[in-house]
């Protein structure tokens, strides 16, 4: 019954969609200067590097070098994680929410839109406080290769192509994941037969090396990827749940014992909880440590669950209030304006939306010093520190990049007053 | 055919079915501005490569895929596809709206799912596409495609009432303690 139900829900919506706003010249005029003005930007760049260079700075700002003549990377450390929070602060009830990078500057770094190559450079995540791994996407929605961006010299290097291992085609990476030596990730692709399988991979961050760890039948989609002891990859299941490892050897992934119905949390935590699996929200929410068994049960009377890393669970308690459960009979509960809370980010964020219950025009907000910001959708994204009860919203721009989960807290969008750079925030740096 | 008889050519396409890629726009995102941009860009990048497109018959068909993949990619920046809540502007933004006699819960419920999921839905209800033409457009294997479609059928039937299954306000007899 649903089903005909939104047939014609859908078929009576869409005649009320109107027009599109504007005739093909004026669509096509914008388009044309839209990109003129990007195809002026290297060429100015590449001025500029010339008179810094000159002038004795050597900033070396643009490299026109080709992918193989770039140098390889060098061997970092990965950011570790921050010490577990304890209880979580609520935000202030009428709190000013401003942009996230005028909330914590210190975490702000900016680099080019585009690697060397012409390439966009995707930030994944800050592998140290100055070295930035980057995905380069050549063209629509392929990520073509793994770079690695510093932040003091301005330089992009190797690290690998992201090209399948064998003949498949439809090939898309997906997830990454690092410590201080290596880089894995998986990619979905179609073999010669047609079957869907998914490769895991894995590269030196020093450049090269790349090795396929595991091939596998199937699409897994979208899953979060750990690496743990320099020895496994571990991931969930996306759908239904248990946690997997591949050894860094190469090998078939193994299942964890304990962890069927698991999604990984934290290494070597696991929860029943992911709401992002489309599983039913959870009034009762189970973390297991997979190393040593121990259970944590977590309840909160009149909560449903969404996500739980150790120590701590969001969910929603009755319509749009949302919580984070910090331990037994206690939970914080959010103002009204933070709505739709739903992962946490580095044991400490939660990515939610604000609702301050005004119209936002149809995806634009007004930034602090007036300009208009792209959100994508009608509600800024906010992020919730719970450690210190700072909320900041963060725009979705279809230029950037997200890079939100238990492991990574990367955001990335094209900075408005410097055309060619993007502003890049690292909740990692967040003091 | 010349430059200019290829913009004409390109002009008329625009003017017979933008009309109609927006209302595929508005059902695939759920707002008006978003959908605006989509037919736009899948517009813009189809004039670029007007001279190469060797069957205009099926035009329409690439603007299609071109929208959806696009709508998939803005969206795919998002590791995590994260449930959007009012995603649908309000109907009391809008006077046409009012008109529309359909489920608004239902229409709510459809702005909660995960982009994918959404997008699965909408193409095969909207535009009765198979599970395999869903899997070529969207670039995922057909389990796939049912295992989105089943997800979020399961989450519109858990979240939607139907209205004609909501009880109206009526006195409820007080049960009557038996006597013994």
């Amino acid at each position: 019954m649903v089903e005909q139900e939104l047939s014609r829900t859908l078929h009576d919506r869409a005649e009320a969609a109107g027009p599109v706003p504007g005739d093909l010249s004026t669509i096509l005029s914008t388009a044309r200067r839209r990109r003129r003005r990007r195809a002026i930007v290297p060429a100015v760049a590449i001025v500029l590097a010339v008179a810094l260079v000159s002038g004795g700075l050597g900033v070396a700002w643009w490299d026109r070098s080709p992918y193989t003549g770039l140098a390889p990377a060098s061997k970092v450390s990965p950011s570790p994680l921050g010490p577990a929070v304890g209880k979580a602060r609520p935000p202030a009830a009428n709190a000013p929410v401003r942009p996230a990078d005028k909330v914590w500057p210190e975490a702000v770094i900016r680099m080019p839109t585009t690697d060397p190559t012409g390439a966009k450079a995707h930030p994944i995540t800050m592998l140290d406080s100055t070295h930035v791994l980057v995905s380069a996407e050549t063209s629509f929605q392929k990520q073509s290769a793994l770079r690695m961006y510093d932040t003091k010299t301005r330089k992009f290097s190797a690290i690998t192509d992201l090209n399948p291992i064998g003949d498949l085609h439809d090939y898309y990476p997906q997830d990454f994941a690092n410590d201080d030596r290596t880089v894995v990730w998986d990619a979905d692709g179609v073999d010669s037969s047609g079957h869907h399988v998914v490769q895991f991979l894995a590269a030196d961050l020093s450049g090269g090396h790349k090795r396929l760890l595991a091939s596998i039948p199937g699409s897994l989609s979208v899953t979060e990827l750990e690496l743990v002891d320099h020895k496994y990859v571990v991931y969930s299941e996306p759908l239904h749940g248990g946690v997997y490892r591949v050894p860094l050897g190469g090998g078939s992934p193994q299942k964890v014992a304990g962890s069927t119905g698991m999604f990984l949390a934290v290494w070597p935590w696991a929860s029943d909880v992911n709401g992002f699996a489309g599983t039913d929200r959870k009034t009762t929410a189970t973390l297991r440590n997979l190393v040593t068994g121990d259970t944590q049960v977590v309840h909160d009377p009149g909560t449903t669950f969404w996500d739980c890393v150790p120590s701590l669970c969001v969910g929603d308690a009755g319509t749009d209030a949302s919580v984070v459960v910090d331990g037994p009979d206690s939970h914080t509960a959010a103002p009204d304006y933070v709505r739709l809370t739903d992962y946490f980010v580095l044991n400490r964020f939660v990515d939610a939306a604000y609702d301050d219950g005004k119209v936002h025009n149809g995806g634009w907000v007004h930034g602090d010093n007036g300009r208009k910001t792209y959100t994508g959708k009608s509600l800024p994204h906010l992020l919730w520190d719970v450690k210190t009860g700072t909320v900041a919203t963060y725009p979705l721009s279809r230029d950037g990049a997200i890079g939100l989960s238990h492991h990574s807290g990367m955001l990335a969008w094209h900075d408005p007053d410097h055309a060619g750079q993007q502003i890049v925030l690292d909740l990692a740096a967040v003091r | 055919m010349s430059p200019d008889e290829e913009a004409a050519e390109f002009a008329a396409l625009y003017a017979s079915r933008s009309a109609a890629l927006m209302r595929y726009g508005y059902v695939l995102t759920g707002n008006r501005h978003d959908a605006a941009d989509l037919v736009q860009e899948a517009f813009v990048r189809l004039r670029l490569a007007w001279h190469r497109v060797a069957d205009r018959a099926n035009a329409e068909g690439y603007l299609r895929t071109t929208m959806v993949r696009l709508h998939i990619s803005w969206w795919r920046r998002i590791r995590r596809e994260r449930l959007v809540g009012r995603v649908p502007e309000s109907v009391t933004e809008d006077a046409a709206l009012r008109e529309v006699g359909d489920d608004q819960d239902l229409w709510s419920a459809l702005g909660r799912l995960p982009v994918r999921q959404r997008t699965v839905l909408v193409l095969r209800y909207y535009e009765d596409a198979s599970d395999h033409q869903i899997a070529d457009t969207l670039g995922i294997s057909e389990p796939t495609v049912r295992s989105h479609a089943l997800r979020g059928l399961r989450a519109l039937r858990k979240s939607w009432i139907p209205t004609a299954a909501i009880p109206t306000a009526v006195a409820v007899p007080q049960r009557v303690p038996e006597e013994r």
